[in-house]
């Protein structure tokens, strides 16, 4: 059904794309970070329809091309944030049932929302928009990227209507009013789901329950909200239980469990970080990247103002977390735990034409976003006289965010 | 070190100074160089012990006012900074640290924090409370802040204001100080607010209202400092009756006995009161009912004793007094700025207005939306202090327009950009520097951004002429690390106040440290 409703929107993309402009986009000099291969100094990277052309260096720029100087700076895949909130906060959860696998979080997005317009200022250009953690199965995440909509949008902004599993442990699915209310109801309530829905005939009668199919197959990763050690001790065992690919999200304090996760192989999408954190805390990322997990972030926008994301990152790296594995975790291990490596999280030909520019090194917070681009546009653009190479008269896609503030 | 002697004591310093004056001119004579008058608060200026002094040498000293001088060096005199330079000529016995390799830059200043006050509901808290009085030299959290190359930091016991204003006041990180000598300033600031919600509803009408507080409670200001100067004028002219009244009574000095007896008050306290519950025995509350008016009754009871002299004046009575009020009182008398804190562009409007109606200097707290008046924030020559840090701290209903962007626009027009860690956790304050760091990033730029946390904090807390930079005669309050500050991976090695080192160690031996990513 969802597949067919996608399929829609290609056609109705690709019918369109026939009037949008396929002019070429050439971003000249700086430093290009693939993520896949080794930086390119002074490189280009040429954009057409949407997609990376090529990337190189001393590639030359075919007539027609509009060229956008980058020299000094950095140019970087798109950033992907793996929970957000934009677009839906108020209403992403089903209070009702402690177990909603096939309630939707797409189904509550609002793609005129101002959140998602703002998500590019920060580097994000795609994000995964989650249900919210109060339930222990809260349901389906979808993948979006950060774009307003408009008329002749080439691609279309849904990557993934149905991606990970959102699932949840510890205090946050454990709610006063319905069961569970504690952490161990929490985990034992988890337990018997996945044991139910892996048992097919009792599945059968439960139509919820069936929608849990992709999980226990393994095709779908399980993002499991955790926040301290504990949860995150009881995830990854109830993952090895079931054979699930989980990635703990919105994960705090679980340097203590890095072994667990590494052994697992587990991955952790670490975030928000925030000023006030202990040592403890902010070293996560490092011990469970060193005990072989993967590291990825996330930022809960909007409810932590957006910059996050990479602020995050930098935080980590602070605390030990090696550059290129914060700057991987940023883009393509994120691409990865999202399910969509093959259209974002890296520069290479025939992704995604998602691309930031900055005026220098990613991981570092005085480094300054210059440009974002989403599928070969610029949804966001500094213009004053700090900002170095951007040149004027270059239209930013969509009205900025204040103009819309009134929406909400 | 018993140095530092506080403010507050002059009196008894004055007596101490005076005694030692009274001795014969001995030994005491050596070093005074006459500084003990002027810089009372500063460190180690009492007569006596020799002159201490640090030379920092082969780093690169990040000056703030100048360009950074790699390698540079700095001299340390009794804890201020008495030389800077590419090269300096040091006095004999000047002990040397070599500090090659590594960076030396001011001692960060946070614009706004509740450190080393105890933790708790702010809004609870009374305005008028006293920084001096809550500050625990021992809170552990100062160690840890200081260990973030935060030296300095304007404390408050609220965060949240009320619309009305509170007080806050500087203070230098010395964990373990006595509290008096800790504070560099006190109530230097008075802090109110325009539209800040109480975190989870912020309407129109509730903002209108606070807005509305803030201005009655200026214009109370102004009845409350005439109370005030009625009060004084009427104190002098007591004091003048007074002296008239004794030349009348015959009394030369002042001797409350025979006051009493030529005022017809010649019994004394205790007796009244004896008198009182007598009275209350005998029925003078019946005489009251009745209507009996005092002077009668008086006249009555006491037939005409001494009526040769007038009765003696009474002392006005003091206007009750408010800190708060006072603050704010000074802040109308352009003693001290006036922090409001605001977020929307037309609660900062408002605050412009009352700024420019009541003729104070404007500090804008938070400013969330300062970009979209910014050329108005310029004319009125305000500053403004960002924090809560909103690049990191929870969303708040004041956030929801933040522009990244918009601390460009504040940049180009070089309005003055502080920032403080204004965190319900004042942990935060020791990413300081990374909180400037991601300020930079959005546009502020590296300079202004390194600034907002030295130079201009001390301006905006008008401290600058101790802290915020490293130039001869201010405090030797400064920071030794491993790289720039505002670089994610600086680490701070060693911290100095007042020439001294009180967090880490400073290695006298040369090598550059290997850049590990330890930790």
């Amino acid at each position: 059904m969802n597949r067919s409703a996608l399929a829609v929107a290609w056609l109705l993309a690709a019918a369109a794309s026939g009037l949008a402009q396929s002019e070429g986009l050439a971003l000249v000099g700086g430093t290009v970070v693939t993520v896949v291969g080794p930086d390119i100094a002074d490189g280009v990277v040429l954009v057409r329809d949407g997609r990376i052309e090529r990337v190189g260096r001393g590639l030359s720029v075919p007539p027609g091309y509009r060229r956008i100087d980058a020299a000094g700076g950095v140019i970087m895949p798109g950033m992907i944030d793996l929970n957000a909130y934009a677009g839906a906060y108020e209403d992403l959860q089903e209070t009702v049932s402690a177990v909603t696998p096939a309630v939707r979080a797409i189904d509550a997005f609002d793609p005129w929302h101002p959140d998602v317009a703002r998500l590019p200022a920060s580097g994000v250009t795609t994000f995964v928009l989650a249900p919210r953690p109060g339930n222990v199965i809260a349901g389906r995440t979808a993948v979006l990227k950060s774009l307003a909509p408009a008329p002749d949008r080439v691609r279309p902004r849904v990557l993934r209507p149905e991606a990970a599993f959102q699932l949840s442990v510890g205090r946050a699915a454990g709610q006063p009013g319905r069961p569970p209310t504690s952490r161990p109801g929490v985990v034992e309530l988890l337990r018997r789901t996945l044991s139910r829905a892996r048992q097919s005939e009792t599945a059968g009668r439960r139509p919820d329950l069936v929608a849990l199919e992709p999980l226990l197959a393994g095709r779908e990763v399980a993002f499991i909200h955790v926040e301290d050690t504990v949860d995150a001790r009881a995830a990854v065992a109830v993952s090895a239980e079931f054979g699930l690919k989980a990635c703990l999200v919105n994960a705090r304090d679980v340097g203590d469990a890095a072994e667990w996760i590494g052994r697992s192989r587990t991955a952790v999408a670490f975030g928000p970080f925030d000023l006030g954190m202990l040592d403890r805390e902010l070293s996560g990322p490092a011990r469970v990247s060193t005990a072989g997990g993967r590291v990825a972030f996330a930022s809960s926008a909007p409810r932590t103002p957006m910059a996050d994301l990479r602020a995050t990152a930098a935080l980590a790296v602070r605390y030990g977390l090696d550059r290129r594995t914060a700057l991987r975790g940023l883009t393509l291990t994120a691409a990865e735990l999202a399910g969509v490596e093959d259209r974002v999280g890296s520069l290479e030909p025939g992704k995604d034409a998602d691309l930031v520019v900055l005026s220098g090194d990613p991981l570092e917070l005085v480094s300054r976003i210059l440009r974002v681009v989403v599928d070969g546009r610029t949804v966001y653009a500094v213009a004053d006289e700090n900002a170095g190479s951007t040149p004027a008269g270059d239209a930013v896609e969509g009205a900025p965010a204040d103009a819309k503030e009134e929406a909400k | 070190m018993d140095s530092n002697p506080p403010k507050r004591r002059s009196v008894l310093a004055g007596l101490l100074v005076a005694a030692l004056a009274l001795l014969p001119a001995t030994a005491q004579e050596e070093k005074t160089e006459g500084k003990t008058t002027d810089r009372a608060s500063e460190p180690k200026a009492s007569p006596g012990p020799p002159v201490k002094r640090l030379a920092l040498v082969g780093g690169t000293v990040l000056t703030i006012t100048g360009k950074p001088l790699a390698p540079g060096a700095v001299l340390i005199e009794n804890g201020k900074i008495a030389a800077v330079g590419r090269d300096l000529d040091l006095p004999e016995g000047t002990e040397v640290l070599d500090v090659s390799g590594r960076t030396v830059f001011p001692g960060l200043i946070d614009a706004g924090t509740t450190l080393g006050l105890p933790p708790g509901d702010d809004t609870a808290r009374q305005a008028g409370l006293s920084v001096k009085d809550g500050l625990d030299p021992f809170d552990p959290l100062l160690e840890r802040v200081l260990a973030g190359g935060v030296t300095a930091a304007l404390v408050t016991p609220q965060l949240r204001s009320p619309p009305t204003g509170t007080l806050a006041s500087v203070i230098k990180i010395r964990p373990g100080r006595d509290p008096a000598t800790m504070i560099l300033a006190d109530g230097t600031a008075v802090r109110a607010a325009v539209g800040v919600s109480n975190g989870t509803t912020s309407d129109t009408l509730s903002r209108w209202r606070s807005y509305q507080a803030l201005e009655r409670a200026l214009k109370a200001i102004e009845s409350y400092t005439e109370a005030q100067e009625k009060y004084r004028e009427s104190l002098e002219k007591w004091k003048k009756d007074l002296r008239e009244w004794r030349k009348k009574a015959g009394i030369p000095v002042e001797d409350e006995k025979s006051e009493a007896a030529v005022d017809g008050r010649d019994k004394t306290k205790a007796d009244k009161k004896n008198d009182k519950k007598a009275d209350k025995k005998n029925g003078t509350k019946d005489d009251r009912k009745t209507g009996k008016k005092d002077a009668e009754k008086k006249a009555s009871a006491k037939p005409a004793k001494k009526k040769k002299v007038a009765r003696r004046p009474k002392k006005p009575r003091p206007p009750r007094p408010d800190p708060v009020k006072e603050a704010l009182a000074d802040a109308l008398a352009r003693k001290l700025p006036l922090r409001i804190e605001a977020h929307r562009a037309e609660d900062i409007r408002r605050a412009l207005a009352l700024a420019r109606e009541h003729d104070f200097s404007l500090v804008l707290e938070g400013a969330t939306e300062a970009a979209a008046v910014a050329e108005e924030i310029k004319q009125a020559s305000a500053s403004v202090v960002i924090g809560p840090l909103v690049l990191f701290d929870p969303r708040r209903l004041e956030y929801a327009k933040f522009d990244p962007r918009g601390l460009a626009t504040l940049a180009r027009l070089k309005i003055p950009v502080a920032l403080a860690s204004a965190s319900s956790r004042p942990l935060a304050g020791r990413f300081l520097a990374v909180a400037a760091a991601a300020a930079a990033g959005h546009g502020l730029g590296r300079d202004r951004a390194l600034r907002a946390v030295t130079l201009d904090a001390a301006t905006v807390l008008g401290v600058a002429k101790r802290l915020g930079s490293i130039e001869v005669g201010k405090d030797a309050d400064l920071v030794i690390a491993s790289g720039h500050p505002l670089d994610t991976e600086c680490k701070v090695e060693a911290v100095l106040i007042d020439g001294e080192v009180v967090h880490g160690t400073v290695r006298s031996s040369a090598g550059s440290r290997s850049e590990g990513k330890t930790k």
